[in-house]
């Protein structure tokens, strides 16, 4: 599935809030088509990462090149046109509250498209009927449950059929079940649409479903401690890595 | 991904026509990024119609989005209206497994279903909504003053059951930070007051009425009035604000949870420092729409300071002065009240913060300007 070239390349992000460092000279590659779980415990830079790569958090330094187009010098306009091959499904969703299902869909369809109404209705459908949210369209945000929403948000994240997919902490606050519908879902969409997906969580169990190569990342080196499979990572030497697999309790 | 190309068939589309057959294949990327070309090549009328078959050959497609399956879709509905074959041919395994997927929530019961529009049930839909909604919100309003009503009795019995500490920090914020819009604003209303009051009065020849024009007027009405409503803009939306983002963010029921009241944890100190800060804000707005109205009298009317200050001296009346702080009480309490009743009444997210705040400031300066017209006529009546 992966091509040896790289499709994005992290290359010596540092990002530090006034004294305190978050990451410290973290380098990487993402290949086209793969699902690349970003692990570590809480605090470790996991959501600063997933941040820093997709525009919204600014590096102290360093670079996230797309193909070679470098997001972080870009200008804005370039900024823009670089993510717009980018989708993000955001820990809280990220739905527009004011907005129904189907309004938040079309909003993207709308805005960057020339589809005629019925053409962004109809993808509109097919959005929230891949995600399982066909008869909900009509919905605000508000009235729909905590999995909906992430679910929703995924749809809007597939509007546009994005080439790359990141999701922050997708499992977080979903019961076992509609997290392990959720976790088969992101399998289809990879495996179906091709879409690259870079995964930020720390849910053992989704990442043992849906991971085809883990990056995991430590809070006291703000690096990268490991990088491999699930099954290497299961079996690796490092006392952090096997301590996360084996649920041994952290101190403090 | 968006880059929009325009085109021509002979671009986009391959047309080859076979008796009473016709094979369309696409050249270029069906992709949204290629919405416009193909939206001008395959429109109905660019399609002929004396045929009984159409073929897709996607066999050269290589790129491709959810723009096929809506390409497909309406080439579909093209040829079902018009007793048309459609075929699809050429799909490879993932291009099928993507279209089925896609295609799955586009048959069977078809459109999205929308409110049908009933103008004279909505209509009656909606008086409900807003009756029952009125009742509502009356039945809160009622409870959340009683509550009140309830804990300010008890602070006399027990001063300690409300949270003091939080008193000085709303007193400040409410009262001393407002003190330079309220000191800007009240100056320039002495300002126009005595410009506007000397244009007419000078046509009487009554020059120095204009003292009384501007101390009587400010102290009784506008100053009181002004610094309400711009307290009403300032703490009443802050108090909304904060108190349904509290809401949204469950700390409200976190409180409860842990035993706290909320209305002498958290309502009681805001209404309280509202209620405390407007009248010495009023006091200071009386002060500086006199100074304003010096200035205007000094330069269009030529009346010095000293003969301004003596004539208001006769002028003003102590019961001028008292009215206008005794209303800037009753206003502190309404626009702390009321913006934390607004802020209580926060239920959802984000959108319902922004309309409970702006709610918040309209339902205050309804009720300044209320109570206001209400207080006038009463002090009329009594003959203060």
């Amino acid at each position: 599935m992966s091509e040896k070239k790289p499709y994005i390349q992290v290359q010596g992000i540092t990002v530090r809030f006034g004294d305190r460092t978050v990451l410290e000279n973290v380098s990487f590659d993402v290949y086209r088509g793969e699902i690349l779980v970003l692990l570590g415990g809480s605090g470790s830079g996991k959501s600063t990462l997933l941040r820093t790569m997709t525009g919204l958090q600014e590096p102290s330094e360093g670079k996230v090149l797309y193909e070679g187009r470098d997001l972080v010098t870009a200008a804005p306009e370039e900024q823009r046109e670089i993510l717009r091959d980018v989708g993000i499904l955001f820990q809280a969703s990220g739905l527009l509250a004011s907005m129904t299902l189907a309004e938040n869909i079309a909003l993207p369809l709308e805005t960057y498209t020339d589809l005629e109404p019925e053409q962004i209705m109809k993808i509109v459908r097919m959005k929230l009927g891949a995600v399982g949210l066909k008869d909900y369209d009509e919905f605000l945000p508000s009235e729909i449950s905590g999995g909906m929403k992430k679910r929703a948000g995924l749809a809007r994240a597939l509007a546009l059929d994005p080439d790359i997919l990141y999701f922050d902490e997708p499992s977080a606050g979903l019961d076992p079940s509609t997290s392990a519908a959720l976790d088969k879902l992101i399998k289809e969409l990879n495996s179906i649409l091709g879409v690259t997906m870079i995964v930020v969580t720390h849910e053992l169990p989704s990442v043992l479903e849906i991971a085809q190569r883990i990056i995991m990342l430590d809070k006291s080196t703000h690096n990268i401690i490991a990088e491999g499979t699930v099954e290497e990572l299961q079996n690796s030497d490092n006392e952090l890595v096997s301590n996360f697999f084996n649920r041994v309790p952290a101190e403090y | 991904m968006i880059k929009k190309t325009s085109g021509t068939r002979k671009d986009c589309v391959d047309m080859k026509r076979d008796g009473d057959s016709i094979t369309l294949r696409f050249l270029i990327n069906v992709t949204l990024d290629n919405v416009e070309a193909y939206s001008c090549v395959l429109r109905p009328k660019e399609l002929p119609t004396d045929i009984a078959e159409i073929k897709v050959d996607l066999q050269g497609v290589e790129d491709y989005d959810s723009y096929l399956v809506v390409l497909l879709a309406d080439l579909q509905l093209h040829c079902r209206e018009r007793n048309i074959t459609c075929t699809i041919e050429g799909a490879n395994e993932n291009m099928r497994r993507f279209i089925d997927m896609m295609e799955k929530p586009l048959l069977g019961d078809g459109e999205l279903k929308h409110k049908e529009g009933n103008t004279v049930v909505d209509y009656i839909e909606s008086v409900g909504e807003r009756t029952a909604t009125f009742i509502n919100d009356a039945r809160f309003g009622v409870s959340f003053v009683g509550e009140m009503t309830l804990a300010t009795i008890d602070i006399f019995r027990r001063p300690s059951s409300i949270r003091w500490k939080d008193f000085p920090f709303f007193f400040s914020r409410g009262g001393v930070n407002a003190l330079p819009i309220v000191a800007l604003i009240n100056f320039l209303i002495g300002v126009i007051t005595g410009y506007q009051g000397a244009v007419q009065l000078h046509k009487f020849g009554a020059d120095i009425f204009l003292s009384d024009l501007v101390t009587i007027s400010l102290t009784r009405e506008l100053a009181p009035l002004m610094t309400a409503i711009i307290v009403a803009g300032r703490s009443g939306s802050a108090y909304a604000a904060e108190i349904g983002t509290m809401k949204v963010g469950e700390e409200i029921d976190a409180l409860k949870s842990m035993g706290f009241h909320i209305t002498r944890f958290l309502i009681l100190p805001r209404v309280l420092a509202t209620a405390i800060s407007l009248p010495l804000l009023t006091i200071f707005a009386d002060l500086m729409g006199i100074i304003g109205g010096v200035v205007a009298a000094s330069f269009i009317l030529d009346i010095s300071l000293v003969r301004f200050l003596n004539q208001a001296q006769q002028a003003l009346q102590y019961w001028d002065f008292f009215t206008g702080v005794f209303k800037s009480v009753l206003f502190g309490v309404v626009i702390g009240m009321v913006g934390c009743y607004r802020g209580l009444q926060v239920e959802g997210g984000a959108e319902s913060v922004g309309k409970y705040t702006t709610q918040a400031v309209v339902t205050s300066i309804f009720l300044i300007i209320l109570i206001d017209a209400v207080f006038t006529v009463i002090f009329q009546l009594v003959g203060i």
